[in-house]
């Protein structure tokens, strides 16, 4: 007899209870609400439509606990007729999801926040509500929607037909000059009474952008920091970010007057990496020279309390969900190293090509590793360290962002121009091409 | 030539052995014992206790075992160092392999956060972190999962029987726990272990009840084991799965095993659990359920969220005779009493390990009908699975349509039968649902003082089962208890001790699931079943409700 509940729970759970309320935290959403009037208008249907307007997209991510999701998007382009994509990953037809629709353009003014409700039945048909309460959304839009009947997912690492284009939701126009080279999020994303969503850190003039997450608004003026600026990480609280600063400093900004308020100089090194813990005690900072290190920096203090050389040219660096690990990335010379930051003595040396970002899942029992020349991700049982799956994704794999709910992955393809979206169980993939290079990701809420 | 080939392979394949580092795997140590994971109150390795390390190329393939003493810092070649910052001794290893080391902490390792590194052959493995603290309590179970049947003596006069489901204790009987953390000793860790009581202030709860305890200290059998001998009390539950738990200092509480006690040391028995003498001497069980599942989740999201489902679970299994069998469901406590469980993994998830024996599947059929007072319905399974949704409603989202399908009345499931089970009809009365009183008051959950849950609309046969528990992600770790509340209650009370071991929630949302369930469909809640091909099974008909909570 093998009738236990620690099979049943996960099931019934998975019918609403942890994966909703992750989810409910965070969602990679980009669009627009007229699309959705217009989709909406035209009996909440996913048949070929006129997207009016600017050329913007919808991108609607559906997960649950098993790590199906359904993500559907809405080509876009003036004028022309619009055939909604729809890709299913996994088996099972029961999906329910709710997520912060965040991002309204004007003529909006009131902020789109709600939950939104897809359940995919056994014959096929999916459900798809709109609960808009707050004023001027003073309806609710509900509808049954049709998948299309050949959506299944092309599997991991076989050709399939040229990725939808995904143009981009927003720009944040900035200074003529280099791209951003980092954006870090806040975690509580769009909130209307906070100002500042993202940070971008502009490398060339060696400024700190601040971004509003709901509007897309920078602010009027930089925050100057120590040239070169590389990387930024927030405390937990959200009070402060750190910014490193090749030419040898860890900058620190205080969130809410957004101003520098300390400098902590770091002769010798080259500051690149940086990672926080969780509880914003320590800060972890690679030192990227020929005589790489591993810097710890208590944060009350903002003193430098060790260094541990390590091989050349450390880039990144990321915490394990424990803080007891710090994965540090060397690009250079193909490998990651594991540090173990009780003792800051190295636990293990990972032989991958060109690495570049790394994530984990929520208990840490894997970490997830983009070789950017080989344009791969690579799953690792973190317990000994083995590769479990070799992902392909786009060209040039770089930052990784794990869903909270360890459904899904998204991986930034610098070189391909484009975002792949990896299951974190079939790893089934799912690509986007983006008008540009992207780099930074973070999720918003 | 052939010779010379031979010795090449050899010295190359000795040069790769030499050459491989040991590793201790990530979250490697754990008491021997409990296997707690150490991201729970319980995950430290008390001085002078056994402790597990996990690895590759921790010793030598053969196994080795040290058998006499004094006991050596190296043994087959292992030595393990237990450091923090300049101070550090020697772990005394018990038993060494490629992928496994028994050792003893010593009694005056440092306190606190401290690191564990393996030497093998002279190359020294990573340093792993551990929590060392004076005393923490594993209980050692038969299945080495850390829970199921514990390794108990009852003490007779002539002579000391393992405790088991075939031979039970009684009330009123002098037991014996075996296991491993009660504390310090001033001696020697290497040498024959002292007799006489540690000083740890020892606690022994059997099915809830508090024991009298005899003694507390080293057995004199084992280096590191521990045996705590008490009084089974008057009042402790009859079951073959009584829970046993120790605490230790007040406030540190083991891991759960459980007892067997019947009322004159005859087979135990389970009046209630009509699939209970099935599952323990082995043969095809089955359970059927129909159950409506509501939750509500206020943490960590938006808004409130309430989704309620339809659920159809099957289970058909054949299991073997087994003493010490043990299943999450089949061995749920005595009414009244709570069980635990701490695991590494996510418990919601089923990244848990499986419970031990688990039973192999019988394969029930891929079709069954439905009918009840809306009509029939043609369920199409997986018989490899164990749950089909009928139907969901999520009034959070309007405008959805509500698909539940299990409305009060009867019903019945007919099956054409499958492989290995035949055809049947099950007739299943679905109550009307009960209402959980406080459920929107309890939350947070204070760990430090005993949780009551109050309940209207059951009947009065009826049992309340309650499941509760937090996952701590960051660390893996998952911490659940399961109690059942007497028949015809409408409240039960978790105790303290059940709630020191869950971990505290996290100031991110994200980083915790706290959770507590209520459900009417414990196995006192069902009917017997005649399903061709089975020795018993049981259909059940109830629901489920349950809520997210903060645990302080």
């Amino acid at each position: 007899m093998s009738f236990k509940p620690i099979r049943l729970l996960p099931l019934l759970l998975g019918l609403g209870l942890f994966a909703e309320g992750v989810l409910a935290q965070f969602s990679v959403v980009f669009g627009d609400r007229d699309h959705l009037d217009n989709w909406i208008a035209q009996g909440n249907h996913f048949t070929p439509f006129n997207l009016p307007g600017n050329p913007e997209n919808a991108v609607l991510v559906c997960m649950k606990d098993s790590g199906d999701y359904y993500m559907v998007s809405f080509p876009g382009g003036t004028g022309s007729q619009a055939q909604p994509n729809v890709v299913k990953v996994g088996t099972s037809l029961h999906c329910v999801a709710s997520f912060d629709f965040s991002g309204a353009p004007l003529p909006y003014t009131g902020l789109i926040k709600g939950l939104r409700y897809l359940q995919c039945l056994a014959d096929g048909s999916c459900s798809f509500s709109f609960p808009m309460s707050a004023p001027p959304l003073d309806r609710v839009d509900a509808g049954m929607v049709e998948l299309p009947q050949a959506f299944a997912a092309a599997p991991a690492g076989t050709a399939g037909p040229p990725p939808p284009l995904l143009p981009l939701f927003r720009t944040v126009p900035l200074p003529p000059g280099y791209p951003p080279s980092a954006l870090s999020g806040f975690t509580a994303g769009c909130d209307p009474a906070n100002h500042v969503g993202f940070l971008l850190v502009e490398h060339s003039t060696g400024t700190l952008w601040a971004v509003q997450a709901c509007n897309g608004t920078r602010s009027s003026t930089g925050i100057p920091v120590v040239s070169n600026p590389l990387q930024v990480a927030f405390t937990p609280d959200q009070s402060m970010a750190l910014v490193t600063s090749f030419d040898g400093a860890v900058n620190f900004i205080d969130l809410a007057s957004l101003r520098p308020v300390a400098t902590l100089s770091t002769p010798g090194d080259h500051p690149s990496g940086i990672a926080i813990s969780s509880d914003g005690s320590t800060a972890y900072v690679t030192s990227f020279t020929n005589s790489g290190a591993l810097l710890t920096i208590d944060i009350a203090s903002r003193k430098l309390t060790n260094r541990l050389p390590l091989a050349f040219y450390p880039q990144s660096v990321f915490l394990s969900p424990d803080d007891s690990l710090a994965w540090v990335t060397f690009p250079f010379s193909n490998t990651v190293t594991v540090v173990d930051t009780l003792t800051a003595t190295v636990v293990q040396t990972l032989s991958i090509l060109t690495p570049y970002g790394v994530a984990f899942n929520s208990t840490g029992t894997r970490a997830y590793v983009s070789s950017r020349q080989l344009g791969l991700v690579q799953a690792i049982d973190t317990a000994n360290y083995s590769t479990i799956k070799s992902v392909p994704v786009g060209a040039g794999p770089v930052e990784i962002l794990i869903a909270p709910d360890d459904t899904f992955g998204v991986v930034s393809n610098f070189d391909g121009s484009s975002l792949t979206v990896f299951d974190l169980t079939t790893f089934a993939t799912s690509t986007v091409r983006l008008p540009s290079q992207p780099l930074g990701m973070a999720f918003a809420q | 030539m052939l010779r010379a080939s031979t010795a090449v392979v050899l010295f190359f394949t000795l040069s790769l052995a030499w050459g491989q580092a040991p590793a201790i795997n990530y979250r490697g140590v754990v008491n021997a014992a409990s296997m707690a994971p150490q991201g729970l109150p319980g995950g430290a390795i008390a001085q002078g206790s056994i402790f597990t390390i996990s690895g590759s190329n921790l010793g030598p393939a053969a196994p080795v075992a040290a058998t006499t003493f004094p006991l050596g810092s190296s043994l087959g070649g292992v030595s393990i160092r237990v450091f923090q910052g300049n101070t550090s001794v020697n772990a005394l290893p018990l038993f060494v392999s490629s992928s496994q080391i028994n050792a003893i902490m010593p009694s005056n390792a440092p306190l606190g956060m401290a690191s564990v590194q393996v030497t093998y052959n002279s190359q020294a493995s990573n340093a792993s972190p551990v929590r060392v603290a004076s005393s923490v309590f594993g209980i050692f179970a038969a299945g080495n999962t850390g829970f199921g049947p514990g390794i108990l003596q009852n003490i007779t006069a002539q002579n000391q029987p393992g405790n088991n489901l075939l031979a039970p204790a009684t009330r009123n009987q002098t037991v014996t726990i075996l296991g491993t953390g009660l504390g310090p000793i001033t001696g020697a860790d290497n040498v024959a272990p002292p007799s006489g009581n540690l000083p740890t202030q020892v606690e022994v709860f059997v099915g809830g009840q508090s024991a009298g305890v005899k003694s507390s200290g080293r057995s004199a059998c084992c280096a590191g084991v521990d045996q705590i001998t008490f009084t089974v009390p008057a009042s402790a539950p009859l079951g073959c799965w009584v829970p046993v738990i120790v605490r230790t200092g007040g406030t540190t509480v083991s891991n759960a095993v459980t007892m067997a006690i019947s009322s004159d040391g005859s087979p135990c028995s389970e009046p209630a659990n009509p699939l209970a003498q099935a599952f323990i001497q082995g043969g095809n069980i089955g359970t059927l359920m129909l159950f409506r599942a509501a939750v509500h989740e206020d943490t960590g999201v938006l808004a409130p969220v309430d989704v309620s489902n339809d659920v159809f679970y099957y289970d058909f299994a054949a299991v073997p005779s087994n003493p010490f069998a043990y299943a999450f469901f089949l061995s749920q406590p005595p009414a009244g009493s709570c069980n635990l469980f701490m695991q590494a993994g996510d418990f919601w998830t089923n990244t848990t390990p499986p419970p031990a024996n688990p039973p192999a599947r019988l394969n029930p059929g891929s079709s069954f009908t439905l009918t009840g007072a809306a009509g029939a319905q043609n369920l199409t399974v997986d018989p490899a699975a164990r749950a089909l949704y009928l139907g969901t409603f999520a009034p959070f989202a309007p405008g959805l349509p509500n698909l539940l399908t299990l409305n009060p009345g009867n019903y019945t499931v007919s099956s054409v039968g499958g492989a290995a089970v035949g055809a049947f009809q099950a007739q299943l009365s679905m109550p009307a649902t009960f209402s959980w009183t406080n459920r929107d008051q309890i939350s947070p959950v204070d760990r430090t003082k005993p949780l009551t849950l109050t309940w209207t609309g059951v009947g009065p046969q009826q049992s309340v089962g309650i499941l509760g528990g937090n996952v701590d992600l960051p660390t893996n770790s998952s911490a659940i208890f399961f109690c059942v509340a007497p028949p015809g209650s409408a409240s039960f009370t978790v105790p303290a001790q059940v709630l020191n071991v869950i971990p505290a929630a996290r100031a991110n949302a994200l980083r915790s699931k706290g959770a507590i369930y209520l459900f009417n469909m414990t196995l006192d809640d069902g009917a017997p079943l005649s399903v061709p091909g089975l020795d018993s099974a049981l259909a059940i008909a109830g629901h489920l409700q349950g809520r997210t909570v903060t645990f302080q």
